[in-house]
């Protein structure tokens, strides 16, 4: 593209310009028309550029978008979304009364449990039930005994006791006899002369009832 | 990417850009001159219609398959429906917007596969990247939303809409033309213009880089800087593959959005 | 005549053409200001609310999903304020 500028002070003055147009239509008639067509092009293009803007919408386009997208929304709305949107329903229906089912699987499981807690614990309850009672029982079957035992100990030990007394009395009294009887012998022996031992007698038991206080 | 060839070619091998309606608009294939006929179909309108299409068998297939435990492209179908349904529902509408996932899945396919195209060998386009789309779905979307509003708080919706509670009665005078403005006009305005935009720019991107590449891998002595533009180039594919994703979200939950305030008047 | 009416034709036209790369130029160099100047206050704000959101993920992981959907609409939000200066720059451009 060549441009020629020529400032507006210049075309102004006449006499130059008049020049510079003889000496292009003579030497150079080309450049001239060259000129002219590339202003004429120019103010075609700016004719051209008003028309499509590249930023406005086209009818057509607009046309055609806008009824593929309508026949788009009626197809999704009407017949495309349909089926999958249910077997979605029917899977969250599912999961849902699986997820209820197993709820309540869990409650009757926990249910099963507390009721097998409470049996075992009845049942332990019971053993020590029983465990206290063999063990009450045996208390009172081990008292017993002792008891008995002891009654028996007590028995024995009485009926030592009195034999050891009765021995005591059966030796005291044959003491008593022996010792008047010696006694009144060695009072014959002091006095020469026969003593009678009955009537001694009760002198002497004074005397050894004394001496055994004493 | 061909005009950028074809630029390239003619300029010697040398950096040439093309200019912009070589990148964004597509000449008609029948139905009349583009821009004159009311329905001339060229690559834009084909690309409307084959994410129709394709969405339309992938949900097909999908639903299909009804079984418990689900396979192949049942997965497919039930993540989206999901998706849309956790992220962008239950997000923004809440309760009760389960009526309006047909709507939504709609609108992120639409823009979602016209977004993708940018990238899709044979393509090479973004659908959005022209306003026409992006346009019919944000007024589509107004409409949709004021419906909302007069079938859940009748006539009761358009005095909602101008008048919020909480605020202090003098200032009404500023606050409900800034609502009327912001709820009617902004709304489709910005929602069109954010997936047009964000589109375009990232078509004009990809473009720039490719012209670039082009052109360095023609011109032998600047060849060493395709090492780094051609990595960058795939990168910024990677990149606008995200940002298709990211529209087309964007786009579902700010409808979604839009939804849920016609619904519920207190947020 | 013939001669000055060329010259007021070329005059003419030479004029239009200056005009007409003047209002290029100005075009160009008011699509580069709006789109650079419209990219300053989104990429501050972007910034900070995703840096925010970071935070509060960190701070609460079990709120993260709450957390990503509002930071998104935020950004989707904020980012519309750019995108508008990248359509001033298109129209401005070549419209």
């Amino acid at each position: 593209m060549v441009h020629v500028v020529i400032p507006a002070q210049v075309v102004g003055d006449v006499a130059e310009p008049i020049e510079l147009a003889v000496a292009l239509q003579g030497e150079e008639p080309t450049q001239g028309e060259e000129f002219g067509e590339t202003v004429d092009a120019l103010e075609e293009e700016a004719v051209e550029e008003e028309a499509p803007n590249p930023i406005l919408p086209v009818w057509s386009e607009m046309f055609w978008g806008g009824l593929a997208f309508l026949t788009l929304w009626a197809l999704m709305k009407f017949v495309l979304l349909k089926p999958i949107q249910s077997t979605m329903q029917q899977r969250a229906d599912k999961v849902r009364a699986d997820l209820e089912e197993a709820d309540r699987a869990k409650e009757a499981g926990v249910a099963a449990a507390a009721q097998y807690e409470a049996s075992l614990a009845s049942a332990r309850a019971e053993a020590g039930r029983l465990i206290d009672d063999a063990r009450a029982q045996a208390d009172a079957q081990r008292r017993e005994i002792i008891a008995a035992a002891e009654a028996e100990v007590a028995e024995l030990k009485a009926a030592a006791a009195a034999e050891v007394a009765e021995a005591k009395a059966a030796a005291l009294a044959q003491l008593r006899g022996d010792v008047g009887l010696i006694a009144v012998s060695a009072a014959e022996a002091v006095v020469q002369r026969p003593l009678d031992a009955a009537s001694q007698g009760p002198i002497i038991d004074e005397y050894l009832s004394r001496a055994s206080q004493n | 990417m061909l005009a950028a060839i074809m630029a390239a070619e003619e300029s010697g091998g040398g950096l040439a850009y093309p200019p912009i309606e070589n990148l964004v608009e597509w000449p008609t294939w029948f139905g009349g001159e583009l821009g004159d006929s009311l329905y001339g179909f060229n690559k834009i309108a084909l690309i409307s219609v084959l994410a129709t299409l394709v969405t339309a068998l992938l949900f097909f297939l999908a639903g299909r398959g009804r079984k418990m435990i689900p396979k192949g492209m049942q997965n497919f179908g039930e993540i989206c429906v999901d998706f849309i349904d956790k992220q962008v529902v239950q997000q923004a509408i809440g309760h009760g917007g389960e009526k309006y996932i047909p709507f939504l899945i709609s609108i992120f396919f639409f823009v979602f596969f016209g977004n993708i195209t940018e990238v899709l060998p044979g393509f090479w386009m973004p659908a959005n990247a022209r306003m026409a789309n992006p346009a019919f779905l944000g007024l589509l979307t107004l409409v949709f939303f004021v419906a909302v509003g007069l079938k859940h708080q009748g006539p009761k919706y358009f005095i909602n809409v101008g008048f919020p509670p909480g605020v202090p009665k003098p200032l009404y005078i500023l606050v409900t033309p800034i609502e009327y403005l912001s709820t009617f006009i902004v709304r489709p305005f910005s929602l069109a213009v954010r997936l047009f935009a964000n589109m375009l720019a990232g078509h004009i991107l990809l473009v720039t880089f490719g012209v670039l590449c082009i052109a360095l891998f023609s011109a032998s002595l600047l060849g060493a800087v395709l090492l780094l533009s051609f990595p960058m180039l795939v990168a910024l594919t990677a990149f606008e593959v995200m940002v298709s994703f990211l529209q087309a979200y964007v786009f579902a939950i700010l409808a979604a959005v839009y939804i849920g305030g016609a619904l519920h008047p207190e947020h | 005549m013939s001669t000055l009416a060329t010259v007021a034709t070329f005059a003419q036209n030479t004029v239009e053409l200056e005009a007409a790369d003047f209002k290029n130029s100005q075009a160009a160099t008011g699509a580069g200001l709006a789109y650079g100047l419209a990219a300053i206050g989104p990429g501050i704000g972007i910034g900070y609310l995703v840096g925010q959101s970071v935070q509060a993920m960190a701070r609460q992981p079990e709120a993260a999903g709450m957390v990503r959907t509002t930071m998104f609409l935020g950004i989707a939000f904020t980012e519309a304020l750019a995108l508008i200066g990248f359509v001033v720059f298109i129209l401005l451009k070549f419209a």
